[in-house]
């Protein structure tokens, strides 16, 4: 949702003021870099030293804009584990993972539990799972950019490192070539009457990764956001169109033309010339260097073998060095921003690519804090989520319980806010709810497939397979709508009702959950229904309610236990991240 | 769909309690009510609540020569004739015989002046009204009204879209309304994927689920902010509400008399479902129809389509009218824009924003008239021009909302509902 | 089909533009007069407009008024016969007409039926005496009147599509109608019986309730032995892409003999056709925008041997009856716009079909 009722501030100038600029002369910084690309791609980098804990620090600020008003206090072990288990590991826990917890009472638990997810094999997953729905937006899907997210979370790659990737991919480390899908699936033709859409190309760039969105300010400067101007569009836009998409190579690669002038564009209001070079958000014009004819590329195209030649001037290298930088102030923020929106389930700032100085944040010092610290941290996201999950306000309950903090405005963070599941982490937590995950993890152990990860269970699995798919093109929005608003369908609605991948998940099956639950007392069916679904136990009269339930509907408990394993499953507070 | 679709939810209308015990937990088993969008209205107000639109939209832009506007044996007027109308003075093109007869019950206005040449931005600006630019995305026309007015009494979801093509939930058009306020298309008029019960799901189970799933959901929202649960019940309760209206999407079950009225094309076939869907108390249908953007060949085009709207559109405004219906169901034919006077060397007709015609009816609109004129030889309007937000203000008070007081909520953000420079067209409203 | 042989004749003809008239207003079709001196052409303005080329340089002569709709189609009779036209409001005329002469150009109105159709006349067909024409309109009605006196001879019952184009067979026995939908009919005029038919599927499309037609061309060679059925294989609605194709149907045997297409989906329809006396054919094509050319190509091969692209959307060609000279009518460059386009004078702006005189001489022997 765009409010233009937030609009209050001054300048991106004064961001743009504040970016160092390098001086090397770029013609020999491009040749050095030129020998550096053919060398095999560098070792995973080192944990960085580690940083003093943040969360406390987050915690005071946002106390400190609360004027005293009593916050809400901080979710019981069962809420907390069931969220940070979906932010985390990207699922609900199973009911013994619940157990285990719920029982141990030990007072660094929750610290122990998030310092487990976040070395575990599942958090990996749910990151690339994440940052394929920001960054894709739902445009299709591709092995080469799977490889390259999963490298960039297995190992832990520094932020600004997996945006350079993005931006300046390198056809040469096989580790990371596949980030270049993020231009060329934005580069596919839509047929004859919809050109290859580059303005689309700039403007996610800009709204991705730096946080601000450029579309108005294409033709010409923004009518109601005075900082967006046409010419940061128009020089950014240059870089791009200057990006080609290779068809040499057999995974996603561009190249990039000769550029040697600068680019002259017109507002459609008043129609005067004006020019400019390559243009970095948060940074400045890029001078465009000037080389012989003849002289312009390092490497020279080859026609016959349908390869592009490497210019000597690279405007993406430069985008990528000077965007993806602990300098720029825009790069930072964003994703701290997106991080912070992921957790909290609200962005400091609002819309989230939509920083500019007249949409302030909510919070500008923990804003501030936060990007420094990020920065800091070698762009860390490993480390930022932990400080985020052990602060207190992450940790605050969604209940309404005390009305003064639920009265309290969303961006005063003074109650926890509910979170849209993602696709994929409704999939996940639907199968290990039902107990499909592990009984399809068992049968292909005794196969001979032993400790097989989730995904390989699934992958293996065609009946969990297709249902993958089919829950994402059910639950997933459209291509090119951001996932950020809870949006339920009738289309989600009918396929949980009605569809027969789901409904055949509520048949007795060895080792699912209808089984273990048919051959339980009531009590103890409701008991474990509640728990592998909903991770908590039945409040008193719900218990009774149900167990009559299956009381009276003795002599058809199958039917009864799936019809309560459907309402469970299909409930809001099973579809919610709360 | 051919076969017949009588599911078990059509008999849940007389739901049994199957939860016998629940009784005095307060979960109140729902009789398909809708959350807190259902308001029991009486009298005055019942009535505005229940008034209703058809919005066709002739998708590319079709040309006002060739329909509404004529200008016969003049240099850009085309090779069609035109026709009296039952309005002494008032005639259209020889392409529209049945609207000929019916125009006592019509409204044309031909001096439609607007901005955007161009179908990608011009098609959302005209079905947003073009509001001034707030740095909003406004709702298209059908979420607006979804918005203001909600569903009917008939609980029917509000803003339902009959389209060639696929079909979904389209929640971008509800702009910064919310996702909720998007339009459910139906592609091809059929149901949404999945809108049968498989037969394997007794109507009992079905029930006692649904049941279930409220008592959790009440549980749920005692406890935390309403409008999560309100939606994800909001989604379920729609999916109730078109399985018992399951035969409105069986052709089959509808008199051949009423295929051949409207014609067994897909414009014929969607309008007739739209004219059923509003009987059965959705609160706005779209009906579009693509592929107008006769560049070339515009000739043979309008040759091979008017009639087919025609058709169509007649057999709408007269049924509406025969069932009583047509007081309180607006009917607007438009597109984005019309079509250049110019004839292009392709025999086509390009893109004119700057003097076309659109035609409504019913809802109290002053019918049996044309409002302005344009020149002799149709390249400009004669008279005042009128912009999309004109008629979306004309509209809006026909409805009974007051287009010029009622506003939107966007947060704490008030915004008007209509371009707020502009005003209803006086001689339009009866 | 047949491989186009290399052909020394193929090559003899290669025309070249040598005049152009710039008419103000747009037409739909041109045709010369039998003796070569006059040139109509049946306009977008309800007008048959008039040239005298007689002389060094083409004299335009006072336009004949008395249609209202488009003037779809204006024919000579055959020799000194008098020039038909139908127009887009159902009305057929006969007029006598000649050129300049003693600087007093002649128009004598013969006779005029106002509702010959009801509606668009889409084309008309004379016979080879001269004493018949045939026309078939939008009211899905084909018809057949006197020359001399415009009575009606013969109707079709009403048919259940719009009729495109008309062919009367040179032996005057027989009568063939196209329709929207690619389905050529032969008729016996005799009995009004249907003979044979013939549905040349591609030459209709239907695309979100729109049907498009593509049949152009309907005539028949001197002979009588082969039916020439053109237009194009309709691909896209809303830009008019096709693909030009003409059709060589063997009248014995009511099937097709040969197809040539001349280029691919932009490149259209023909839209108009001539027979050269040495045998080639003449085509003009209009295609997706701004697209059209002018083509000369041998019966038998698959590829024109002379293509003049440098036109605009061509809609008529017509052959000056000694076989010299062809004009061809187009129309002016960027013609397609969207939105109001205003000239110097601040005035709307309307289109023109330029009109362009080809020399058919031999290519000089190198």
């Amino acid at each position: 949702m765009k409010s233009a009722s937030r609009i209050m501030l001054p300048a991106l100038a004064t961001l743009l003021l504040s970016v160092a600029f390098s001086n090397t002369s770029l013609a020999t910084r491009n040749l050095a870099r030129a020998d550096e690309a053919s060398r095999p791609a560098a070792p995973p980098l080192p944990e960085p030293a580690p940083r003093p804990p943040l969360h406390p620090r987050i915690d005071a600020l946002i106390e400190a804009r609360l004027n005293g008003v009593t916050v809400a206090p901080q979710s019981d072990d069962a809420e907390f584990l069931r969220r940070v288990y979906l932010d985390l590991a990207g699922r609900i826990p199973t009911a013994m993972e619940a157990r285990e917890f719920l029982a141990d009472s030990t007072p660094d638990k929750r610290e122990r539990l998030v310092d487990g997810l976040l070395s575990g094999p599942e958090y990996p997953r749910r990151m690339r799972e994440l940052f394929h729905a920001m960054l894709l937006e739902r445009r299709g899907d591709n092995d080469e950019w799977t490889v390259f997210l999963r490298n960039a979370f297995e190992q832990n790659l520094p932020w600004h490192l997996i945006a350079r990737a993005i931006l300046k991919p390198d056809e040469n480390d096989e580790q990371l070539r596949g980030a270049a899908f993020f231009m060329t699936q934005r580069l596919v033709s839509e047929g004859a009457m919809a050109p290859v859409d580059v303005p689309g190309l700039t403007r996610d760039v800009a709204r991705l990764l730096a946080g601000i969105d450029l579309e108005c300010a294409q033709c010409h400067n923004h009518l109601t956001i005075s900082h967006y101007l046409q010419r940061d569009f128009q020089g950014l836009h240059m870089i791009f169109e200057n990006v080609k998409t290779r068809n040499d190579l057999k995974f996603p690669a561009v190249s990039e033309g000769v550029l040697s002038e600068k680019k002259e564009f017109k507002s459609v209001f008043e129609q005067v010339a004006m020019k400019t070079g390559p243009l970095i958000p948060g940074g400045e014009e890029v001078s465009i260097p000037t080389f012989e004819k003849g002289q312009e590329y390092l490497v020279e195209p080859d026609r016959k073998a349908r390869m592009p030649g490497v210019p000597k001037f690279s405007p993406l290298e430069e985008l990528s060095e000077r965007l993806a930088s602990p300098q720029n102030d825009l790069f930072t923020r964003n994703i701290v921003n997106r991080l912070w929106w992921v957790m909290m389930g609200r962005g400091l700032v609002e819309p989230l690519d939509l920083h500019h100085a007249d949409n302030p944040p909510s919070h500008p010092e923990l804003l501030d804090l936060l990007a420094s610290e990020f920065a800091a941290s070698s762009f860390n996201i490993r480390w930022l989520v932990r400080e985020l999950t052990l602060s207190k306000t992450y940790q605050r309950t969604t209940r309404l319980l005390y009305t003064s903090a639920a009265e309290q405005p969303h961006e005063s963070y003074a109650i926890g806010l509910e979170k849209r599941l993602s696709p994929e982490q409704l999939f996940w937590s639907l199968i290990t709810a039902t107990g499909d995950l592990e009984r399809h993890r068992q049968r292909l152990a005794k196969e001979g497939k032993a400790s097989l990860n989730s995904e390989a269970v699934v992958e293996q699995t065609p009946d969990l397979k297709s249902l993958k798919r089919a829950m994402i093109d059910t639950f997933a929005n459209p291509p090119k709508e951001p996932e950020v608003d809870f949006a339920p369908s009738v289309k989600g609605a009918l396929f949980l009702m009605h569809e027969d991948q789901i409904l055949r998940l509520l048949k007795p099956q060895t080792g699912n959950l209808i089984e273990r639950a048919t051959s339980q007392s009531d009590d103890d069916t409701v008991r474990e229904l509640c728990l592998c679904v909903l991770t908590r136990e039945p409040a008193d009269d719900e218990l009774a309610t149900l167990t009559d339930y299956l009381k009276q509907n003795a002599d058809r408990r199958d039917e009864a236990i799936a019809n309560l394993t459907w309402a469970l499953l299909t409930s809001t507070e099973f579809v919610v991240n709360h | 769909m051919r076969q017949s679709v009588c599911s078990a939810a059509e008999h849940g209308i007389s739901r049994r309690r199957v939860l016998g015990t629940l009784a005095g937990t307060g979960a109140g088993l729902g009789l398909g009510a809708l959350g807190g969008l259902v308001q029991p209205a009486v009298g005055e107000e019942l009535k505005q609540k229940e008034r209703q639109v058809v919005l066709l939209w002739l998708d590319g832009g079709m040309s006002q020569l060739e329909s509404w506007d004529p200008k016969p044996n003049t240099r850009f007027g085309g090779p069609f004739r035109s026709i009296e109308t039952l309005i002494p003075g008032v005639q259209i093109s020889e392409l529209m015989p049945n609207t000929a007869k019916l125009m006592d019950r019509l409204a044309i206005v031909r001096t439609m002046k607007t901005e955007d040449p161009n179908h990608s931005s011009g098609v959302p600006k005209i079905l947003r009204g073009h509001p001034k630019n707030r740095g909003v995305v406004y709702p298209y026309f059908g979420s607006a009204v979804a918005k203001l007015m909600g569903p009917t009494s008939s609980g029917l979801p509000p803003y339902l879209w009959v389209k060639p093509g696929s079909g979904g939930f389209i929640s971008k058009y509800a702009g910064f309304l919310g996702a909720k306020y998007g339009a459910l298309a139906l592609g091809d008029g059929q149901p949404p994927e999945n809108m049968l019960p498989p037969e394997t799901l007794s109507e009992r189970n079905a029930l006692e689920r649904r049941d279930l799933q409220k008592l959790f959901n009440q549980r749920y929202a005692a406890t935390h902010r309403r409008e999560w649960n309100e939606a994800n019940s909001y989604v379920y309760d729609v999916a109730d509400k078109l399985m018992q209206h399951s035969k409105l999407f069986d052709e089959s079950l509808l008199p051949d008399r009423d295929h051949e009225r409207y014609g067994r094309h897909d414009f014929g076939r969607h309008t007739l479902l739209a004219r059923n869907l509003v009987e059965a108390g959705v609160r706005f249908v779209q009906v579009t129809s693509y592929g107008w953007d006769s560049h070339g060949d515009n000739f043979n085009a309008h040759a091979s389509r008017v009639p087919k709207v025609d058709q169509a559109f007649s057999a709408l405004v007269s049924d509406l009218d025969d069932r009583g219906m047509l007081d309180n169901v607006l009917v607007v034919m438009m597109a984005e824009f019309g079509r250049t006077p110019r004839i292009n060397g392709s025999v086509g007709r390009d893109h004119w924003p700057n003097a076309w015609s659109l035609a409504m009816a019913g809802c109290g609109i002053k019918a049996g008239q044309v409002v302005g004129k344009t020149l002799d030889d149709g390249t400009d309007v004669a008279t005042e021009p009128y912009d999309i937000g004109h008629m979306f203000h004309t509209w809006y008070q026909a409805l009974g909302v007051d287009s010029q007081k009622t506003e939107f909520m966007n947060g704490t953000q008030p915004l008007p509902i209509a371009h707020d420079e502009m005003e209803p067209v006086a001689e339009l409203l009866a | 089909m047949t491989v186009a042989t290399p052909d020394t004749d193929q090559a003899a003809v290669e025309p070249r533009e040598i005049q152009k008239i710039e008419p103000t207003q747009q037409v739909c079709r041109i045709r010369f007069s039998p003796d070569g001196k006059l040139l109509v052409g049946g306009g977008y303005d309800a007008k048959i407009h008039r040239w005298d080329l007689s002389g060094e340089e083409p004299v335009e002569l006072p336009t004949i008024t008395g249609h209202r709709g488009w003037v779809q189609c204006v024919e000579f009779g055959p020799q000194d016969g008098p020039l038909f036209s139908a127009d887009s409001w159902g009305q057929l005329a006969a007029r006598r007409v000649e050129g300049q002469g003693n600087g007093n150009p002649m128009v004598e109105l013969l006779w005029s039926n106002e509702a010959a159709h009801d509606g668009w006349i889409h084309d008309v067909s004379i016979s080879a005496d001269g004493t018949r024409i045939a026309t078939v309109g939008r009211d899905r009605f084909a018809r057949v009147w006197s020359a001399g006196d415009g009575s009606r001879l013969f109707e079709l019952p009403q048919q259940e599509h719009d009729l495109s184009r008309v062919a009367l067979h040179p032996d005057g026995k027989s009568l063939v109608t196209g329709n929207l939908f690619g389905t050529l009919r032969h008729w016996e005029l005799a009995t009004g019986k249907l003979i044979r038919e013939l549905t040349l599927e591609k030459l209709h499309f239907y695309d979100r309730i729109q049907d498009v037609p593509g049949i152009f061309v309907l005539e028949f060679d001197k002979s009588g032995e082969t039916l020439y059925c053109g237009g194009g294989e309709p691909a896209r609605i809303q830009n008019h892409q096709g693909i030009p194709t003409l059709h060589q149907i063997a009248w014995p045997s009511f099937e097709v003999t040969k197809t040539q297409h001349f280029g691919e989906e932009k490149d259209g329809f023909v839209f108009d056709f001539a027979r050269h006396p040495d045998g080639y054919f003449l085509l003009v094509t209009s295609g997706n925008p701004g697209a059209g050319q002018f083509l000369l190509a041998q019966p038998d091969a698959d590829e024109a041997f002379f293509k003049y692209p440098k036109l605009s959307n061509c809609h008529s060609v017509s052959l000056h009856p000694d076989g010299t000279k062809a004009i061809v009518s187009a129309t002016n460059r960027n013609s397609q716009g969207n939105g109001a386009v205003r000239g110097k004078d601040g005035g709307y702006v309307g289109n023109s079909s330029p009109l362009h005189i080809f020399d058919l001489a031999a290519k000089a022997k190198a």
